[in-house]
């Protein structure tokens, strides 16, 4: 009777070992897969903080473009107003043309270049849409404009938003 | 089955255990300090990526005439967001360039920063960016053009940390929107 327990019990050590190192194995496997999933998000964050940089630097071009051509801004924005659709699409791509990374000797294009040449990234950047909000009646000295900048870092893209007041100069 | 039997069949039984157990944790042993080591490298990557993007943002923010880099030394203060709160840092600008340092638990931040007027005028300069409007209706197409001679600088923001981790390195372009 002795001897029968002592035999149900031989294999015992053997089998808490395995059952042991299985749950270690486990573990160490989650850690390894999740660091390097965790690497991955990493790259990531520092990629969408560069294309949003890069938004940034789109929006610094379309305020400096509304500073210095004001009166062709509210041009397209008369044309959006009173014009047909197809004098609004050519109005809108006249003014936008400056904002296409496309074009190769735009504003845009050239930032882009710039950005890329130490980073050895390739940005790309410009405006998604730039629309005045408010203008009612007589009286009123500043308009607000909406200014949808993008930036994007080796394909990943963040885009950027901004309601800017302005002072009515004409 | 004698005694002596058994206890031979216990000690082999033994001995496999370890040599099981030695197979499965020798290489976790090893693999680990390198997980906890990455891990740490990764925390401290985006604590960095932090730093640079408060930086940069800070730059932005400031009176043009702080980043336009003209002579002189000056400070300028910035707050960096942390899991533990918001840290106090500086940096000192002198001229066209900029340094600064923050340490954040065991690791020290060396922030570098470049600033650098890169496209800026005359109109017919290669540096020159050109914005121009051509109405697309008038009988004659009229052409605006305004070749930009007020500077566009380059803001550029390294952070560098620790021995092994990847600088961080960002940039962007900022306009004179001076009246």
């Amino acid at each position: 009777m002795t001897i029968a327990r002592k035999r149900s019990g031989s294999g015992f050590a053997l089998f808490s070992v395995i059952i042991v190192s299985i749950i270690i194995f486990i573990l160490a496997a989650t850690l390894y897969f999740n660091t390097r999933s965790q690497t991955a998000t990493h790259s990531r964050l520092a990629e969408q903080t560069k294309a949003l940089l890069a938004a940034r630097a789109a929006m610094q071009l379309a305020q400096y473009k509304f500073r210095m051509l004001p009166s062709e801004f509210y041009a397209v924005e008369n044309a959006r107003r009173t014009g047909l659709p197809a004098e609004v699409a050519s109005f809108s791509s006249a003014w936008m043309r400056d904002f296409d990374p496309a074009e190769k000797t735009s504003p845009a294009a050239r930032l882009s270049t710039s950005l890329g040449a130490r980073d050895g990234g390739t940005y790309q950047l410009g405006i998604a849409s730039f629309s005045l909000v408010t203008r009612f009646g007589k009286g009123y000295t500043r308009d607000f404009l909406r200014i949808e900048s993008w930036g994007s870092y080796n394909g990943i893209k963040r885009s950027l938003e901004t309601l800017l007041e302005v002072e009515i100069t004409h | 089955m004698t005694e002596g039997s058994r206890r031979g069949l216990s000690l082999v039984e033994l001995l496999v255990a370890f040599f099981l157990i030695a197979m499965i944790i020798l290489p976790i042993m090893r693999s680990l300090p390198q997980s906890f080591g990455l891990a740490g490298r990764q925390a401290d990557q985006e604590i960095a990526i932090k730093i640079g993007e408060s930086a940069v943002n800070t730059l932005l923010a400031v009176p043009f005439e702080r980043v336009s880099g003209a002579p002189g030394s000056q400070n300028i203060s910035f707050e960096i967001e942390t899991g533990s709160g918001t840290l106090p840092a500086q940096l000192l600008i002198d001229g066209a360039n900029g340094t600064g340092s923050v340490r954040i638990g065991r690791t020290d931040f060396q922030i570098r920063i470049a600033l650098k007027p890169e496209f800026s005028g005359p109109p017919q300069a290669p540096t020159a960016l050109v914005f121009s409007f051509m109405d697309p209706v008038a009988p004659t197409p009229k052409l605006a053009s305004y070749a930009c001679p007020d500077p566009f600088i380059r803001i550029q923001v390294d952070v560098e940390y620790g021995q092994r981790g990847v600088p961080v390195s960002l940039a962007t372009f900022r306009a004179d929107l001076r009246q």
